[in-house]
């Protein structure tokens, strides 16, 4: 064996295993001493036992939140196009969402009443804004049908024809959604036009945000919760003459009810001077007037 | 003589018997070219099977079931469920599910197209709503697809079936009305039920803020099947 040596002195002159043969093979040591030859090991520091004990059950959840809350800042970081950009106006708890949602349906309720120490996280969102719609649009789609399906096949048992009903229920569904995505989505971009460079002391300037501003209408369609099932529960009526008369009528206090929402969240204070000599409050009256009509006669 | 190339090659190395030199040639694997389109649509359709059998039959037809039922080889199942995104099963259900209830008439399309809007809505939803979870939006549109196999159910079952029990039973009979409208309704809220447990369960969502939009969109293509 010892006369194979000079075979392996010999180079090819080409890259391979022979370039290294000059070289201690590190791997040769750790076989020759095996595993209880030699127990320290290098850059080892001993330390006290205490140390090397697992992080209590309270500090592993304070590392989560901590990650948790680089990952928001960096969320915050990211520019505008990245999806996860979004996702700031989409985290919110259910409290919060629960007492934006009572606070709409009191008379001159405000979303963001009692929110001045709440997590800045969630003070901007759009989780109301675009749920309450979508609500809006189902219940629309939804209610009237339902109604119809007690009331004509299962109480009375009549034989509905669905061949027309079908394609109109399906055209009132696509006519709402468009409709409402205008209203809530598009807008107040126009409300919001007029609010801009408003004085702080007429507007209120949490309005001059339009993530806010839109969470307002949004959170204002919850009206239309109440609005639609009654004018619907009223259309298997539609044989009395004052029938709609009285829809108009609904829709019509649902209408102030708006107004007065929109009123609360424009006011600086409790103040309600700087209204009457602003336009803003007209823009999104009147604006909501027209789109009132508009669903009374589109979705009919 | 024209021939088929395979889009890609790789060595089979079982069948080639690689070290017996000068007996056999190589062989190569041709992907799906060599095999029968029968045995392709059975490998799919089987694969298909195999993931609701993680997604959704688990959860017929409540959260409660699946407790009872529940093995550790799904729940090593739905690690796996997350990075996988297949896109056939949710595009046959909502090609049946349209064709049930546009009776393959003119709303085909429009309802085709909102089948994929509800499910765009529902992974965008999921990944806006759990932006730490590294799951991506395809993956949601996937699973939610998936999801969408209790509603293909319903509009089977309310379009197809119940209508032709309806008519056995006699167009007239009042009895025969009710009952089928009954059983709509139940069945709609049977499928319901499943859907939601199973799209809640297999993307982890909790409380009321996550699960809420889910069923907004899920009671949405329910009631459609059932309405229209």
């Amino acid at each position: 064996m010892a006369g194979n040596t000079r075979y392996t002195k010999i180079d090819d002159g080409l890259d391979g295993v022979d370039d290294f043969l000059d070289e201690p093979n590190p791997f040769e040591e750790v076989d020759v001493q095996g595993p209880d030859a030699n127990k320290t090991v290098p850059d080892f520091v001993p330390t006290d036992h205490v140390d090397m004990l697992p992080p209590a059950y309270d500090a592993t959840i304070q590392l989560e939140s901590d990650t948790h809350a680089n990952d928001t800042n960096n969320a915050r970081d990211l520019p505008a196009g990245f999806l996860n950009y979004y996702s700031r106006y989409f985290q919110m708890s259910a409290e919060t969402l629960r007492r934006r949602v009572l606070s709409t349906l009191k008379f001159n309720g405000s979303i963001f009443a009692n929110e001045d120490n709440a997590d800045i996280s969630e003070r901007e969102e759009l989780y109301g804004a675009v749920w309450i719609t979508t609500s809006v649009i189902l219940i629309k789609f939804l209610f009237p049908s339902l109604i119809d399906m007690f009331f004509r096949q299962l109480i009375l048992g009549e034989n509905v024809g669905k061949e027309d009903s079908g394609s109109t229920l399906y055209g009132k569904l696509i006519t709402s959604v468009w409709l409402f995505a205008i209203y809530t989505f598009c807008f107040p971009l126009v409300v919001g036009q007029a609010i801009k460079n408003r004085p702080a002391e007429a507007i209120n300037q949490k309005m001059n945000n339009w993530v806010n501003l839109i969470s307002c209408y949004g959170y204002n369609n919850l009206i239309w919760l109440v609005v639609f099932p009654v004018c619907d529960v009223l259309t298997q009526f539609k044989n009395l003459k004052l029938i709609s008369l009285v829809q108009w009528a609904i829709v019509a206090l649902g209408w102030v009810k708006s107004a007065l929402f929109f009123s609360a969240h424009l006011k600086v204070g409790e103040t309600t001077q700087a209204l009457t000599s602003t336009g803003p409050l007209l823009v999104l009256v009147g604006g909501h007037a027209i789109f009132c009509i508009l669903v009374l006669v589109l979705l009919k | 003589m024209d021939s088929v190339e395979a889009d890609f090659t790789e060595p089979d190395v079982a069948a080639a018997g690689i070290g017996l030199q000068g007996q056999m040639a190589p062989q190569y694997n041709r992907g799906t070219l060599d095999e029968t389109v029968i045995k392709t649509l059975k490998r799919d359709v089987l694969e298909i099977n195999a993931r609701l059998k993680m997604v959704v039959y688990p959860h017929f037809p409540t959260r409660a079931f699946l407790q009872a039922a529940a093995t550790s080889e799904q729940q090593q199942g739905s690690e796996s469920i997350d990075s996988h995104c297949d896109m056939w099963a949710p595009l046959t259900f909502v090609i049946v599910y349209s064709l049930c209830v546009s009776h393959a008439k003119a709303l085909f399309s429009s309802i085709f197209v909102c089948c994929w809007f509800v499910l765009l809505v529902m992974a965008l939803h999921l990944r806006l709503a759990k932006p730490y979870d590294n799951v991506s939006v395809i993956s949601y549109v996937s699973l939610s697809g998936y999801c969408l196999f209790p509603q293909m159910v319903n509009a089977v079952a309310v379009q197809t079936v119940l209508p032709l029990v309806f008519r056995a039973l006699g167009r007239d009979h009042r009895w025969a009305v009710r009952g089928t409208t009954a059983l709509k309704l139940l069945s709609l809220a049977a499928c319901m039920v499943w859907s939601l447990t199973a799209i809640s369960l297999v993307t982890k969502s909790k409380g009321f803020v996550q699960i809420f939009p889910l069923g907004l969109c899920l009671l949405a293509l329910g009631w459609i099947s059932t309405a229209l």
